[in-house]
């Protein structure tokens, strides 16, 4: 990084930082601090809503899975759009009206304590780690790419994200988002710009996307019901619809963005926003990935996208095995670009058995051989068996490719998509943690002075987990899949609580309770199990709630009890 | 406990703006389908 990207660096931390405290109101009392008292736009919300999913993992590792894998990711969002109208129609409107500040409290009105409090602690567990994660995806890349220090990196995001949560609440998250989001926007069309202006003469952007599609990385979509198959349409369909309202209407991270609206209606708009555009947003950025794949065609890509471990390798004994690969890998590479400029001159031709088409397909699939070696060879000398440079290729493209002063607001992307993700869940953390432990189990009449207190100390706390977590988190695979992964193992289990909670009035606290305990046993155990642990993760979603569902009814009706009565009053 | 007390008002029938979510996924899924058929 040259001085002009160091000076956009900052200058964008000061400017989203300075401005987004200076937009809070009232942040001394707690509606204020953990609700911005109901006074937002719906679609500043919206694009918070959205922001605190865009993480820097969704920048780096999308388009990483994009370069190699193609767009088939998408499928993971197409139940997202039916999840968002279902829950505005359902459980938006009963949040809304019950006044709380955190999901978990509904579950008390409707059942009991105990219920809530386990909901809230799995909440807390998962999402303090998931935000350990989310800080150390980009500050891992970062500080491989750059060569900076690695516990710096993550502190030097981390630090700033605590200090605006502690001081400006829901209120500093949600308008810092809302900029971040327009400089994420902005820099990956900066991103697209300049791949698309360093194609080769002659080859035309339709040209580019025919050499993607040639080796199979424009497939969206796959009709087959194969549960083994990790993304198809009716796994994205039906999971994905299940995370999906787990995910947004029970989760508190997004739960409490959309009850800081000024009203029910923008409530259910700043919703229906990530609705219409979430699934474009995610497929821009996955073909971001494969154009960058097609980029790569014509310009020098290195063996291994992460330096650290070829360095490794070039430091073992086995050092003249990787260059020999590499000699192999500049020959094959070269025959590729030759075959690719063949075929995108000729990209009128799509003809599925071009003579130009067969002789790319082969280069690439030589190319990939090499790779595949090569990875080989790293995890046999660095004995790390989940060895990726999937997450490498974008930031490589950004560094070697991009000119002055982009690579500054690239950078700068990914440092606030990290931040606004992990702002949002540490807010969400630190309300949790006040309203569903510190009010509830332990000073429950404080005046609000005193939980908002509590709640910038909790902030700090689970902002200093959160670091603590990203130091140890070094080995994370594909880091848009961890956390996907992660988070289908409670998922679907919370969902089926607030499933009984809202459409099965014959259930009860005891029901809802062993419901959700023995919803996280089945997904554990068929995570987990040799005979069923490669059942692609969307249908743990699916699992979980199903299994609360059945057990809490069962366990309701053999308890008893009356009907309930409507919570949200 | 805060409780909203106030009166509300009638919320605004969004029908036509849900309809219209699922239509713009089906065309989304369209031009996705069209594109891997296309370009593959």
């Amino acid at each position: 990084m040259r001085w002009l990207d160091w000076l956009v660096v900052a200058v964008y931390l000061v400017w989203v930082i300075g401005s987004g405290l200076r937009l809070t109101r009232r942040t001394g009392e707690l509606d204020g601090y953990v609700r911005a008292n109901r006074s937002l736009p719906w679609w500043a919300v919206g694009l918070s809503v959205m922001a605190t999913q865009l993480s820097a993992i969704t920048l780096v590792g999308t388009t990483g899975q994009g370069y190699a894998d193609g767009i088939r990711f998408v499928q993971f969002y197409f139940g997202l759009p039916i999840a968002m109208v279902i829950l505005s129609l359902t459980v938006v409107p009963f949040f809304y009206r019950s006044g709380v500040y955190t999901a978990y409290e509904f579950l008390e009105r409707r059942f009991d304590v105990k219920t809530r409090t386990l909901a809230a602690a799995i909440f807390l567990a998962q999402r303090g780690l998931s935000c350990g994660v989310i800080i150390a995806a980009p500050a891992i890349i970062l500080s491989i790419v750059l060569g900076w220090n690695l516990v710096l990196t993550i502190l030097a995001i981390g630090v700033p994200v605590i200090l605006y949560t502690m001081i400006g609440g829901v209120q500093a998250v949600t308008w810092t988002d809302v900029k971040q989001m327009t400089v994420v926007v902005f820099a990956m069309a900066s991103a697209v710009t300049v791949l698309v202006i360093g194609l080769p003469a002659g080859v035309s952007l339709g040209g580019a996307l025919h050499l993607a599609g040639a080796v199979g990385k424009l497939h969206a979509i796959d009709f087959r019901f194969d549960i083994h198959e990790r993304y198809t349409f009716w796994s994205g369909l039906i999971g994905g619809m299940f995370l999906a309202l787990s995910y947004f209407g029970c989760d508190q991270s997004q739960v409490q963005r959309y009850l800081t609206a000024k009203s029910l209606t923008q409530s259910r708009r700043s919703l229906l926003l990530s609705g219409f555009v979430k699934i474009p947003l995610q497929a821009s950025i996955l073909l971001t990935g494969a154009l960058t794949f097609a980029f790569f065609l014509f310009h020098r890509a290195p063996l291994l996208f992460n330096p650290v471990h070829e360095s490794a390798v070039l430091a073992s004994p086995r050092a003249a095995e990787y260059h020999a690969l590499e000699r192999e890998f500049d020959d094959d590479v070269e025959r590729r670009r030759a075959a690719a400029v063949a075929l995108a001159t000729t990209d009128g031709e799509t003809d599925g058995r071009s003579p130009a088409r067969e002789a790319f397909q082969t280069a690439d699939a030589a190319v990939r051989g090499v790779r595949a070696r090569a990875a080989t060879l790293v995890k046999t000398v660095s004995g790390d068996a989940s060895y990726t440079d999937v997450n490498y290729v974008f930031p490589t493209f950004i560094l070697q490719y991009m000119p002055i002063g982009l690579v500054g607001l690239m950078i700068a992307a990914i440092i606030s998509a990290a931040m606004s993700a992990s702002a949002g869940e540490l807010n969400a953390l630190a309300t949790a943690t006040v309203i569903d432990f510190y009010r509830r189990h332990v000073n429950p009449s404080a005046p609000d002075r005193r939980y908002v207190q509590v709640s910038r100390i909790a902030t700090a706390f689970w902002g200093l987990f959160a670091c603590g977590v990203a130091v140890y988190a070094t080995n994370l695979g594909s880091l848009i899949e961890v956390v996907n992964q992660f988070g289908s193992l409670f998922y679907g289990s919370v969902l089926g609580v607030f499933i009984l909670a809202l459409g099965l009035r014959r259930a009860n606290g005891h029901g809802a309770f062993v419901g959700l305990l023995a919803g996280l046993t089945a997904v554990f155990t068929m995570a987990f199990h040799p005979a069923t642990k490669s059942i692609s993760y969307l249908w743990h979603n699916v699992i979980g709630a199903v299994v609360v569902v059945v057990v809490g009814m069962t366990v309701s009706l053999v308890t008893g009890g009356p009907p309930a009565r409507d919570a949200s009053q | 406990m805060r409780q909203d007390s106030d009166a509300r008002p009638a919320d605004p029938d969004l029908s036509r703006t849900y309809l219209l979510v699922l239509v713009v996924e089906a065309v989304v899924l369209a031009a996705l389908y069209w594109l891997g058929r296309s370009f593959s």
